[in-house]
């Protein structure tokens, strides 16, 4: 009975105490507008820790980059894009170029169509 | 221009790769009530340039001249690929604009067309048999019909297509739904200032959308992340305010903001009082006009923790600063009367 009435006394002291340290005008320090100049460097350190890392690692590996070119883009990510990106793999990607196989696909089409015209 | 479009390839190619195959949608007649973003060209750029010409247009549309040339000197070539969505993101940031690869929705499309801002959407344009032999394609959106449901994309042929987001839902599906959106800096400072009004009007809801907003696009800001965690703590929900404040310290341990208002935190919720000393302690240390702040929490946490002298210490050397706000004085004072009245534990 008395563990139990100790129990409950201790955070209400507690909650008392603090409560007579913090008055009530005090706030936390106000929301502010940016620094001109928000950005942040690129910090090869720090890559290895965000979440999401390793799947992007994988994904741009998976395209051709080697290690290091690798490394070069994830540390320039923040935790935000390399979670986003982790969650959605799919937009790890590259566009704009025509493989060197549609051309020879063309040629044979081009190919056997003049092939089908001749005979 | 003699070369062969893509489109036309992949048609001709067809039967041969018995693949799918998605093609630039025809265009359907706008309504009267379409926009388009101002000033924006049509432009043509040979089918290898789609990431450097759709990045340069959109650069354009945001009052920034970057040639294609340019663009492609920094947007290296994945061989035999074409240009990594990734690195669009990147160049765009170098260039001193907020972006972000998000999953686009026709909402989040439809959200920034309205506020005049073309974004990047990457299409999957040939799903071949086999890996790393797919085809991918960045078009650029310009314009908007919500009452006819459309879009108008650039494929970089010259041509505008007004097109619902159905006919190229395949090929954008299969791309993640990569959406490469641009602000320059003074529109993402415009609405990091509306959501500071919300804030101050106790709108918070509103306003943490906007500070949310805010780190899409400019995810380092330690700013906009020290503001999400006041409106989370003023609005109670200390776990959210806790892990803002310290993504702002991840961004930059030594932000005083963000130290401060994390051992505030701490002390209100009145554990882990040592790590909210540290953190106060951390914030009160280099000059700056909001040390006194720093250090009145810093004399609140060292009274909670029923440290006295030291909290009597830390209000004395506060109320020495030359400049201090009246707010401020009288809350240092009352602290210090604190301390001189509390006996130490």
């Amino acid at each position: 009975m008395m563990k139990r009435s100790h129990r409950l006394v201790l955070p209400l002291a507690l909650a008392l105490g603090l409560g007579a340290s913090l008055p009530a005008s005090a706030e936390r320090i106000a929301s502010k507008p940016d620094a001109p100049s928000a950005a942040r460097a690129s910090d090869l350190a720090r890559v290895a820790d965000a979440a999401g890392t390793g799947e992007v690692r994988l994904a741009l590996g998976a395209l051709g980059l080697t290690p290091s070119e690798v490394d070069a883009r994830l540390a320039q990510l923040s935790d935000e894009d390399l979670s986003r990106l982790a969650g959605n793999l799919d937009q790890v990607q590259a566009a704009g170029a025509v493989p060197q196989y549609i051309w020879i696909l063309l040629a044979i089409f081009l190919a056997v169509s003049i092939i089908i015209m001749i005979v | 221009m003699s070369r062969f479009r893509p489109a036309a390839l992949l048609v001709l190619a067809l039967p041969a790769a018995s693949a799918c195959v998605s093609l630039a949608p025809r265009s359907r007649a706008p309504s009267p009530q379409a926009s388009v973003v101002p000033g924006i060209p049509l432009m043509t750029f040979a089918e290898d340039r789609c990431g450097a010409g759709s990045l340069a247009l959109v650069l354009s549309a945001r009052g920034a001249s970057h040639p294609v040339e340019e663009l492609e000197a920094v947007l290296p070539e994945v061989e035999g690929r074409g240009v990594l969505s990734v690195d669009m993101l990147l160049a765009a940031r170098s260039r001193g604009f907020d972006a972000a690869l998000l999953t686009g929705t026709p909402r989040s499309l439809q959200r920034e067309l309205a506020a005049a801002r073309p974004a990047i959407l990457m299409l999957r344009l040939l799903d071949a048999p086999g890996e790393r032999r797919d085809i991918y394609h960045y078009v650029v959106a310009d314009g908007a019909d919500p009452s006819r449901g459309l879009f108008r994309l650039q494929y970089g042929d010259g041509k505008a297509r007004w097109a619902r987001l159905a006919s190229i839902e395949d090929g954008w599906k299969a791309a993640g739904h990569a959406l490469l959106v641009v602000r320059t800096r003074e529109e993402t400072d415009a609405v990091l200032a509306r959501a500071m009004t919300l804030e101050s009007e106790r709108r918070f809801d509103e306003a943490e959308a906007l500070y949310r907003e805010v780190l899409e696009v400019r995810p380092y800001s330690v700013r906009a992340w020290v503001d999400v965690g006041n409106v989370a703590a003023q609005r109670g929900r200390r776990a959210d305010a806790e892990a803002a404040y310290r993504r702002a310290l991840g961004v930059d341990a030594d932000d005083r903001d963000a130290l401060n208002n994390l051992a505030w935190l701490l002390l209100e919720g009145g554990a882990r009082l040592e790590e909210a000393e540290s953190l106060a302690l951390r914030a009160a240390a280099p000059p700056g006009p909001d040390r006194p702040r720093a250090q009145d929490t810093l004399g609140r946490i060292q009274l909670a923790r029923g440290r006295c002298d030291d909290a009597a210490r830390t209000f004395r050397e506060a109320l020495e600063a030359e400049a201090l706000a009246d707010g401020t004085r009288a809350q240092l004072q009352e602290g210090a009367a604190q301390a001189a009245a509390c006996p130490q534990r």
